[in-house]
């Protein structure tokens, strides 16, 4: 048994395991995340019923909390990552920072901005420096950063060590932004959907925002995994497997 | 485990435990500055400071509105529904959410008579949604209405909460 | 359907320009996320394969030339990127 798990261990660390497989998830994925997302959009707009306060601009939850839950997921999975490079340095884990880094960018900022967007008519303001909204203008920053820092630093030991380093140490916001509404006055509300408690709204409202959340994580499975691919095909150019799989792919 | 991976685990997590130490540090240390207004509970007792621009929040009393007849102009008394209670000034467009029993944030200034003098009022929303039918329905069931929620007053209890009433217009 | 007429719809009460703002702005970038994916795949995978070509010619012009070469260095190298530091027993 744990000879079994010891061996999966080290086969993870093999990218060219991992690009065999991958291939299959990342179609999976794919579709998943096109059908889940159709469905969530046209049913979170046409047929959840509106807000009794906010009317229809409550209809923006369904892309806010997504985009939100998902670029702070993605920031724990660079965290752990960074972790496991830090102490058994294995080569996956910064392919997959590297791979994380654009789409967790991209959709910090969609949560930003659909919150910017949805506070307007609900708030009565663009913006309000809020323990909520300050914290998780951080996390953009820190993608960012960690971002820049891969960019100004050639050597690879070094950019995957510094990388991994500056994931971890920012998990530590991760908990600031969910407590922030608890620990501090706030402008945001808490949450209304998690793991743990019973969704604030009726079936009819939450049901379209899981579907959503599960688009947006199937797609994140879809460009992560084909980041990762591609980022392991460029470090692995020479290798005898990668001309293999060239051959491969003409022979088909 | 080797002991070189042993001591990388050990330096690792000793380097997390003290970002994460440093973070609650922080975080102890900016308490008050985090909180993004006064509960109108430190308002009455001095705690906010008189003639700056700060912010407050609370709850619209209900029946505290009043609109003057010519411009935008409006007074209304916010609450924490626990006895702290200020009223304030305001002229100027309210935001859609406003309404009386809704949670309220104001910006402006506070006068030494206790008076806030608003610029600008912002709408605190809860978590809770509810489709327009079902809040009717809810509506005439005494009691059943959500709670509305306004973290910052820990004193809050259940019942005090459910004294705003919601409007059954819109 | 909620609405009740396709007008009301795009409208969203008095909403509309808040409503399709962050449902315009998300799937334009989730859009973009998934094509620059696929895009970056498929210029690596471009890039290999020429490689690969020009590494199949080097081959045969050494072969022509009677010369014995290798293009053997591939299989160290693989072993070296599947990561180090396995020396533990």
């Amino acid at each position: 048994m744990l000879g079994a798990l010891k061996r999966l261990w080290h086969k993870l660390g093999s990218p060219r395991w991992f690009f065999a497989l991958t291939s299959f998830w990342v179609s999976l994925f794919g579709w998943a995340a096109l059908l889940f997302l159709l469905v969530g959009v046209v049913w979170g707009l046409a047929f959840a019923p509106a807000d009794y306060q906010q009317g229809n601009s409550f209809r923006i939850m369904y892309v806010h909390v997504p985009a939100a839950m998902l670029a702070q997921s993605l920031y724990i999975g660079m965290g752990v990552a960074g972790f496991i490079g830090l102490v058994w340095r294995m080569k996956l884990t910064d392919v997959f920072i590297a791979a994380s880094l654009p789409l967790g960018m991209a959709v910090t900022a969609l949560a930003l901005f659909s919150g910017s967007v949805w506070g307007r008519p609900t708030w009565g303001s663009w913006w309000e420096w809020d323990g909520r909204t300050v914290s998780t203008l951080v996390l953009f920053f820190l993608y960012v950063g960690i971002y820049a820092l891969r960019e100004a630093i050639a050597e690879m030991q070094l950019r995957a060590r510094a990388s991994a380093l500056l994931a971890m140490v920012g998990t530590v916001n991760i908990p600031i932004i969910k407590y922030s509404v608890e620990w501090w006055n706030t402008l945001h509300q808490p949450a209304s959907f998690g793991l743990t408690q019973k969704p604030a709204m009726p079936s009819e409202m939450w049901l379209p925002l899981l579907v959503m959340v599960l688009g947006f994580y199937a797609l994140a499975g879809c460009v992560v995994l084909t980041r990762m691919r591609a980022e392991i095909l460029h470090r692995e150019g020479s290798a005898r497997w990668v001309g293999e799989w060239v051959a491969g792919r003409r022979g088909s | 485990m080797n002991p070189k991976r042993k001591q990388r685990l050990y330096l690792t997590v000793f380097l997390l435990l003290v970002a994460a130490g440093v973070t609650a540090l922080l975080i102890q240390i900016s308490g008050e500055n985090m909180n993004m207004f006064y509960p109108p509970a430190d308002v009455v007792s001095g705690k906010a400071p008189v003639a700056q621009t700060l912010r407050a929040g609370g709850m619209v009393q209900d029946g505290s509105v009043m609109r003057s007849g010519e411009d935008l102009g409006v007074s209304f008394i916010l609450t924490d529904h626990q006895g702290a209670e200020f009223s304030v000034q305001y002229t100027g467009i309210l935001p859609d959410l406003f309404r009386e029993g809704q949670g309220i944030l104001v910006e402006g200034q506070l006068s030494a008579g206790g008076v806030f003098y608003a610029t600008e009022v912002l709408a605190k929303h809860d978590e809770n949604y509810m489709p327009p039918e079902l809040m009717e329905l809810q509506g005439i069931k005494p009691g059943a209405k959500p709670p509305s929620s306004m973290p910052g007053y820990p004193s809050a209890s259940p019942d005090s909460r459910s004294a705003p009433s919601y409007p059954h217009d819109s | 359907m909620y609405f009740d007429s396709f007008t009301e719809f795009l409208q969203m009460g008095k909403h509309g320009l808040y409503v399709w703002l962050a449902y315009g702005s998300t799937a334009l970038v989730l859009l973009w996320t998934w094509l620059s994916a696929q895009q970056s795949l498929a210029s690596v995978t471009r890039r290999v394969e020429q490689q690969a070509q020009l590494a199949a010619r080097n081959t045969q012009l050494a072969a022509r030339n009677t010369m014995s070469g290798g293009a053997a260095t591939g299989s160290e190298r693989e072993q070296n990127l599947a990561g180090y530091d396995e020396s533990e027993t």
